[in-house]
């Protein structure tokens, strides 16, 4: 089966030099894949460089098994949702507006809303539990109020694949779990997800975990078998485990690794 | 952009200075007809003239800056770039005459296309201002007055010149229009022209602009005899350095400031002072 | 965004411009009857001819200046920005002093004035300059546009400044008045030409304001809804360009109007660009006849005619400090 979203050999980064070098990996529907790594590995330039946002200076991203520079850009963000990091918080939208803006892509030649656009939007401002600040302006609404206010855009947008980075920065554990289920209901309804962990155990409750380190993927697979004790001492230098089973996975540490001089 | 220039501007429009340019006398919208009882002049310079003529009884409308007393009833239009069209149409006059400038142009374009004859006359320069007066003589049916004016500005720079020749030395002298910032009547400008038939040698540069700016160390080089300061509202001392203040002098005739019939007693004003300056000897500092 | 909200809230603009615009006729330095005028009774009908000409080139200016404003805060990620933040009418001041100075002023060329199109030379020259300068690796950075914007306007200013030193007084009368902004009796041809050019950059913007909506997200964000965000900017700065340059080469440089409106209609009708855009147009024409009319009627207390950009200073600063505080009140909520 074709896969939603595939990197073949990408490179990519600002300038000449490449910050992702030579990534491939494959997402397909259904599937939720963590994409997680030390500091400045370079996760927020490949989610850029598989939006199209990012020209790949090597290499090829496929969506639907057609290259993305052959889409047009329309068509392009109808299979493919990016939700950055953060927002401008003197956005003036409210947060019905804001979801609103995710029909974009589907919009018609003067811009009006149409039924399927207002079914679409309700959705996932119900599903984002944004339905009590609907229309209350976005510069006034909590961190996590944001994060999901963002989400629920990529949700309104319709597309299969969603690409998040650090969704659950600001959530409390309450509604960082129901990020998480957001992303799995979207998968399991036929889309895919790829998301930016920063937190190894809420990335261990993806059904897949890639590691990203100095710009190339160290490992992939199931979160038992890529987050090994050898991995974390070995790309983030700590002694630790991660610990499967019982209510959900947890991560314990015990330290820091010893490092060579001249390392950090 | 800033604001700060309007400051400029206000000082410097007390000269009420007006700088050639403009191609001559033209005339706007339709000739008048039959004679002009109603007379709408949009500029002090030029109501002057008309009262001067005999006609201050016709003018109907003035600029708000008209302090005549004989128009002191006459409806008030505007100013020098923000004459009110519909104003001057609502008076039906016969003739409106003013100076050329860019700002009136619009307002006195759209008074001639309403259907009332417009006399464009320049006075920036003396031969501005003969030509106006023979101009506006023969539009008033007053060529007469006209005619007399222009022998009796005649017969001034005559004297002027006369009594130039009798003094012998050229005085040096500077005639300063502006104040904050210096500004003075440079080659080519109405003042200049005075100064030249009074006998006086204008130390400003034959190179330089009409109404160059100085700073105090440039008048202070130029070296003045005597430093003639045109009438203005604020008549003040305190922008030229100590050493000229004694050689200034603040006229009294509005004729070096405003072109018009003030030439005659200007001129008088002039010679007046040159043969006061000339006469007295060099006191040491 | 519905239709039907769209068109209920430009229908209230609409209702309000043709007030404006009524009342801007009617009113004036002098009285008019308006039924005499109509009959054709002379000059009443001249005046309410002359009048309904400046009335349109102030609604024209006026329109202008709000959808490129509304379109510049849109580009520049900024609030505050107006139309002329972006080098434009350092550029149109540059044209127009140059052309005063010189004494080309009282001279026309196919009906409009030589001052007004070297004022459009200059600021189409200074936008291309602003353009090619604010790119980073041939892309526009709102940041890089905003500062080569400001910097162009004060070396404007210094040249203007420089010019004015050596001017005529008169004539520096004149710069003065145009640098502040005032609406004359324009000629057809110059109206047609302005209207024309101002209602099809208008279109463009208002076509295109999913664009703008889409880059207030930020350049990422745009380009995950599949809008390009440096197409984007290109063809909003072009569109402002054509717009700037319209209005300061019919009006001058009338300030606060590209700033205040779009506030006010965001205030009245929320921020969509959809609405924002068309709505900023008819909002700015209604503003800036109204402030036209106000600098007429003000000739009937002090025999001048104010320019109409001081009486837009004089409305739009208390308006605009009203509304940041109002702002600032309603975020605490």
């Amino acid at each position: 089966m074709t896969p939603l979203l595939e990197a073949r050999s990408l490179s990519a980064g600002y300038g000449r030099r490449p910050v992702v070098k030579d990534v491939s990996l494959a997402l397909h529907a259904g599937r939720t894949l963590a994409l997680v790594g030390p500091n400045a590995a370079g996760k927020t330039t490949l989610l850029h460089a598989l939006a199209g946002a990012l020209p790949a200076q090597e290499g090829e991203v496929l969506l639907s098994g057609e290259a993305v520079e052959r889409l047009g850009a329309k068509e392009r963000a109808r299979r493919l949702a990016l939700v950055p990091q953060s927002a401008r918080h003197d956005v003036d939208f409210t947060v019905r507006e804001l979801v609103a803006l995710g029909r974009t892509p589907h919009a018609g030649p003067w811009g009006m809303e149409t039924a399927a656009d207002r079914e679409a939007i309700e959705r996932a401002v119900v599903a984002a539990d944004l339905s009590h600040v609907r229309d209350r302006p976005f510069s006034a609404l909590s961190g996590g109020e944001r994060q999901r206010t963002l989400f629920a855009r990529a949700l309104a947008q319709g597309s299969p694949v969603l690409l998040l980075d650090e969704p659950t920065a600001h959530l409390d554990l309450g509604h960082q779990l129901l990020m998480l289920d957001l992303v799995a209901a979207h998968a399991s309804s036929g889309g895919a997800a790829l998301v930016v962990l920063h937190d190894l155990a809420l990335a261990a409750r993806l059904d897949e975990v890639a590691v990203l380190a100095g710009g190339s993927i160290a490992a992939r697979g199931a979160p038992g078998e890529v987050l090994t004790a050898a991995l974390l001492k070995e790309v983030w230098g700590v002694e630790g485990t991660l610990e499967q089973g019982g209510p959900g996975p947890a991560l314990r540490l015990a330290g820091r690794v010893a490092r060579a001089e001249g390392e950090a | 952009m800033t604001r700060r220039t309007a400051c400029i501007a206000a000082l410097l429009f007390c000269a009420c200075r007006r700088d050639s340019g403009s191609p001559g006398e033209t005339r706007l919208g339709p000739p008048p007809h039959g004679p002009v009882t109603r007379l709408v002049t949009l500029a002090p310079s030029l109501t002057e003239l008309a009262i001067v003529l005999g006609a201050g009884d016709r003018v109907v409308g003035v600029t708000r800056f008209d302090d005549a007393p004989a128009v002191s009833g006459a409806v008030r239009v505007g100013g020098y770039s923000d004459p009110s069209p519909e104003t001057i149409i609502r008076l039906a006059p016969d003739l409106v005459v003013c100076q050329p400038s860019p700002g009136n142009r619009g307002a006195v374009q759209l008074v001639a296309d309403a259907g009332i004859p417009v006399q464009v006359l320049p006075l920036s320069t003396l031969a501005d201002v003969l030509a106006a007066v023979h101009a506006l003589g023969k539009l008033l049916g007053r060529e007469d007055a006209a005619r007399a004016l222009i022998d009796d500005i005649a017969a001034a720079r005559t004297r002027a010149r006369e009594a130039a020749a009798r003094r012998g030395t050229a005085v040096g002298a500077v005639l300063l229009v502006g104040v904050e910032p210096l500004v003075a009547a440079g080659p080519g400008s109405f003042g200049a022209e005075l100064l030249a038939d009074a006998g006086a040698r204008n130390v400003i540069e034959p190179s330089a602009a009409p109404f160059p700016r100085l700073s105090p160390e440039h008048l202070m080089a130029l070296d003045p005899r005597v430093v003639l300061m045109a009438p203005s509202p604020d008549r003040t001392l305190a922008g030229l350095p100590l050493q000229i203040r004694p050689r200034a002098v603040l006229l009294r005739s509005q004729g070096l400031a405003r072109p018009g019939p003030g030439i005659v007693e200007a001129l008088r004003e002039l010679t007046e002072i040159l043969d006061a300056v000339a006469a007295r000897r060099e006191t040491p500092p | 965004m519905t239709a039907l909200r769209l068109v209920r809230a430009l229908g209230v603009l609409a209702v309000v411009l043709a007030a404006a615009l009524a009342l801007a006729v009617a009113l004036g330095s002098e009285p008019l009857d308006v039924a005499a005028a109509l009959r054709g009774v002379h000059p009443d009908a001249f005046i309410l001819a002359s009048r309904a000409a400046r009335t349109a080139l102030a609604a024209i200016v006026g329109a202008a200046l709000g959808i490129s404003g509304a379109a510049l805060q849109a580009l520049v990620e900024n609030p505050l920005a107006d139309p002329f933040v972006l080098g434009l009418s350092g550029g149109a001041a540059i044209g127009a002093t140059a052309a005063i100075a010189a004494g080309l002023g009282a001279m026309g060329l196919f009906g409009g004035s030589l001052v007004g199109l070297l004022a459009l030379a200059g600021a189409l020259a200074a936008a291309l300059l602003v353009f090619s300068l604010g790119r980073v690796h041939g892309r526009l950075v709102p940041e890089r546009l905003l500062l080569v914007g400001v910097v162009f306007n004060a070396f404007a200013s210094s040249f203007i400044l420089a010019v004015q030193s050596v001017a005529a007084p008169d004539r520096l009368q004149s710069l003065l008045s145009w640098m502040l902004g005032s609406i004359g009796y324009p000629s057809p041809a110059a109206l047609a030409a302005g209207a024309g050019a101002v209602l099809a950059a208008a279109a463009l913007l208002t076509w295109r304001a999913p664009w703008l909506n889409a880059l207030c997200l930020g350049e990422t964000e745009a380009h995950s809804l599949g809008v390009n965000p440096d197409r984007a900017r290109a063809t909003v700065f072009a569109a402002c360009a054509v717009l700037v340059a319209a209005a300061t080469s019919l009006a001058g440089v009338i300030g606060f109007a590209g700033l205040i409106v779009p506030h006010l209609v965001r205030l009245a009708f929320g921020s969509d660009h959809r609405v924002l855009v068309p709505g900023s147009a008819l909002g700015g024409a209604a503003f800036l006849a109204l402030a036209d009319l106000g600098a007429r009627l003000f000739f009937r207390a002090a025999h001048t005619e104010p320019p109409t950009g001081m009486i837009t200073a004089l409305v739009g600063a208390p308006l605009f400090l009203w509304l940041l505080v109002s702002r600032t009140r309603r975020s605490e909520r």
